[in-house]
């Protein structure tokens, strides 16, 4: 597995790099936007850790130029408190983010669950999602908790089955709304607030404390799949 | 007619004054009457009675009214006497002389109420010139960048000159706070102590009363033909004195005049009201209650406003200067939050990120990796460190807490305590030339070491790795000069002005790696002042910066030992 570490602090590409490479990653470092958009394409890379804060080209042109040219999964870095950033570069198509600090175990974590999520989507659209007693059958449109049958609305149907296709990524308000609703909807979180609410209603078991809808404060959600142990 | 010898005047000695005007008259019809009687041969002269009505221009332009009627009928009477026949008898001969007679009399009268109007239109004209004099004056300085203590200063004493008061005061309070005297005109040791009781109450009733109103109180004719103050908003005239009558003495009006606790006359507490707000509190004594003539009506109610206007800018100026204060805290505080947020991050992370990968259990770390993770994590901790210093340094500048200790330090002893706290590396990159001359400076060498450190660790920092930086250090007339040069990036006009500001960081590097608070040349500059020095930076010739320090060798205040 190869893994591209854009970042501008020397200590940090130091301390990554002994992690990444004690647990079994072949790491290429980068300290500027340019440098890991070149080593990008020199060498096919598994995935980007990449830092927002960057000289130069910040992260998210950095994010955006990736892009352009390939489905290389990005984990973004964020020291700031600022959610802006964030959205901005889920929305250029980040597939996750950290925010300073982490610890390596982590990183790591994250790096398994977006590798992992990639692996599944190769699969072309399954017809089924299956996590604890939650059952999604695309075929069917049938959603099930346990045995009983669940009643949705077709925007909650559309609205779980995107989340359900994209487990255990953080998708934003705006890919939500527009997916589900459209471009105009972009900006109406609202909309998408009371439907997660009537949906979790529904799905989950303690609404108050979600098992599959999972908030990403000031972001998103992210749908949450849990391991077959 | 000056106002103020009227008042001050008792009614015995205005009626003796005026006794005497009418005597002087009648002398004068008499005098005229002499002339006409010695010169032989004066009564033939056609109009000769023209001669008197000299004396009732005379009248009428001195005395006013009353004298000139009198003159008139004296002069009528006197010529009929002396120069009418029968001579030296009241009676008249020829039925015409009636006629002569009546027409002087009325061309006399009409003279006389010709040249009293003139009179007062001359005075009118004076007056209104006077009164534009002063309002323009008074509305330059209010409207100018004086002193509004000053502006205060000059309403009262043109005030104490229109209107017939022993003293009169400006007061201020600030909320909570005791009431303040800002500016006070004619005989200060007549003033209450307005932090006392009756005078503090007073002046907090009268507050509480003016609270509703929109401006300062008018003035509106008031009895004794002078004019009393009164607010805007009641149109009751309220009558002179003070009104016992009031049923609990809190009428608007009954506050705000009272007898004077010492003495006759009574006192007036004016509220300056602009807006709805109550600005201050105009202290009037006036010996005789509320006489303020009412010709001067109108300029008495100008210099108020004025006054008000004054106390109004002040009140903005106050405000705004808070309101800067405040936007300057609040910057700091946005500053520092940033700071905080981001340059403390970073080495957090680092830190964590490696202490993280070291706890990681599984396959033993090789012994190299573990090091260079472990100088990391203390390279990383030695920065955080100096950000705290940094920021308890700068807290310490903003308490104005900087008194250097100065004592006679080799040079080269302060030179060299610079250049340690930096390593091998760095230090082969640091070039000194020091003036020989110079053996001993009269400084504090802790701080001047930690001005030197910072601008060598700026030099190093933002210059090429591997380019020289340099130290200079030479004696100039009476100063000691102390330079860093640096083949770095150079610096653009604004940022020369802006680099020694707190936080500021050149917005090439504010993004970068290169660890920075932008707090460190602040600091600098904070120390290099409190040594009554200077830093300056300028570009270098062939690209770079010169940091230069300019010490006095014998700082003035702190050269006794």
């Amino acid at each position: 597995m190869n893994v591209l570490v854009i970042d501008d602090e020397p200590q940090i590409r130091r301390a990554l790099r002994a992690g990444l490479e004690r647990n079994g990653y072949e790491v290429t470092l980068a300290a500027t936007g340019e440098e890991g958009l070149d080593a990008a394409s020199l060498q096919q890379q598994d995935i980007v850790i990449l830092d927002l804060a960057l000289p130069g080209m910040d992260g998210l042109q950095t994010c955006q130029q990736l892009r352009e040219w390939s489905k290389v999964p990005i984990i973004v870095l964020s020291v700031r408190e600022g959610e802006r950033d964030k959205i901005a570069a889920l929305d250029y198509g980040a597939d996750d983010y950290l925010t300073k600090p982490f610890s390596i175990d982590e990183l790591l974590a994250r790096i398994r669950a977006v590798l992992r999520r990639i692996g599944n989507e190769a699969e072309t659209n399954p017809s089924t999602v299956t996590t604890g007693d939650l059952r999604v059958d695309f075929a069917r449109r049938r959603v099930t908790v346990g045995s009983a049958e669940i009643h949705l609305t077709p925007i909650e149907y559309e609205l779980l089955k995107y989340m359900a296709l994209h487990p255990d990524r953080v998708l934003t308000h705006r890919q939500l709304l527009t997916t589900v609703w459209g471009n105009e909807y972009a900006e109406d979180t609202h909309t998408l607030r009371v439907h997660i609410a009537n949906l979790r209603n529904k799905i989950e078991a303690d609404p108050a404390r979600p098992r599959y809808l999972h908030t990403e404060p000031r972001i998103g959600y992210r749908f949450r799949v849990e391991l077959v142990q | 007619m000056n106002v103020e010898r009227v008042a001050k005047s008792s009614l015995s000695e205005r009626v003796l004054i005026a006794l005497w005007k009418y005597a002087l008259v009648a002398v004068g019809v008499v005098v005229i009457s002499g002339i006409i009687a010695f010169i032989p041969g004066a009564e033939d002269v056609s109009n000769i009675a023209m001669l008197y009505l000299l004396v009732v221009i005379g009248a009428a332009y001195a005395f006013g009214r009353g004298p000139a009627v009198l003159a008139s009928f004296l002069s009528v009477v006197c010529f009929d006497w002396l120069v009418q026949k029968p001579r030296y008898s009241l009676s008249v001969d020829n039925p015409a002389d009636w006629l002569e007679l009546f027409m002087m009399l009325v061309t006399a009268i009409v003279i006389s109420q010709l040249t009293t109007m003139l009179r007062q239109r001359a005075e009118e004209a004076h007056q209104s010139e006077r009164e534009a004099a002063i309002l323009s004056e008074i509305s330059w300085a209010v409207a100018s960048q004086v002193h509004h203590d000053r502006v205060l200063a000059e309403v009262l004493r043109r005030l104490t000159e229109l209107v017939p008061c022993t003293v009169a005061a400006i007061i201020t309070q600030q909320e909570e706070a005791s009431p303040e005297v800002v500016a006070v005109s004619g005989k200060a040791e007549l003033l209450p102590d307005f932090n006392d009781e009756p005078a503090r109450s007073l002046i907090e009733a009268v507050r509480q009363e003016a609270h509703s109103l929109r401006d300062s109180p008018r003035l509106v004719p008031g009895t004794k033909g002078g004019a009393t103050f009164m607010p805007p908003s009641t149109g009751n005239t309220y009558p002179g004195g003070t009104d016992k009558s009031q049923s609990n003495g809190l009428s608007a009006g009954s506050l705000w005049q009272h007898e004077a606790e010492t003495g006759h006359g009574a006192v007036t507490y004016l509220p300056l009201t602009m807006e709805k707000r109550v600005l201050g509190v105009l202290y009037l004594n006036l010996p005789e209650a509320h006489l303020i003539a009412h010709a001067q009506r109108r300029i008495v109610e100008s210099l108020i406003n004025y006054a008000t206007v004054a106390l109004e800018r002040q009140r903005l100026i106050r405000t705004e200067s808070q309101a800067r204060a405040l936007a300057e805290a609040d910057r700091l505080k946005t500053a520092l939050l940033s700071m905080v947020s981001h340059d403390f991050r970073s080495p957090l992370s680092s830190i964590k990120a490696s202490v993280t990968g070291l706890l990681q259990e599984g396959v033993p770390w090789d012994n190299k990796t573990q090091r260079e993770l472990l100088f990391g994590i203390d390279q990383e901790t030695d920065r955080l460190n100096r950000m705290v210093g940094n920021i308890l340094a700068l807290s310490r500048l903003e308490a104005g807490d900087w008194r250097p200790q100065c004592e006679l330090v080799p040079l080269d002893e302060v030179i060299g305590a610079a250049l340690d706290s930096f390593g091998p590396k760095d230090n082969c990159r640091i070039h000194t030339s020091l003036d020989a001359s110079l053996v001993e400076v009269w400084l504090d060498s802790v701080q001047i070491v930690q001005v030197l450190h910072n601008l060598l660790e700026n030099a190093l920092k933002y210059s090429p790795a591997q380019s020289p930086v340099e130290l200079r250090a030479r004696q100039e007339n009476e100063n000691l000069i102390l330079e860093v040069l640096d083949r770095g990036p150079g610096l653009s006009i604004e940022e020369k002005d802006q680099v020694f500001e707190r936080f500021y960081r050149s917005p090439q590097w504010r993004e970068s790696s290169l660890p920075g608070t932008g707090i460190g040349l602040a600091i600098c500059s904070g120390l290099v002042e409190a040594h009554q020095g200077q830093l300056t930076v300028d570009n270098r010739e062939g690209g770079g910066t010169i940091f230069q320090i300019t010490l006095p060798l014998r700082p003035t205040v702190t050269a006794h030992k």
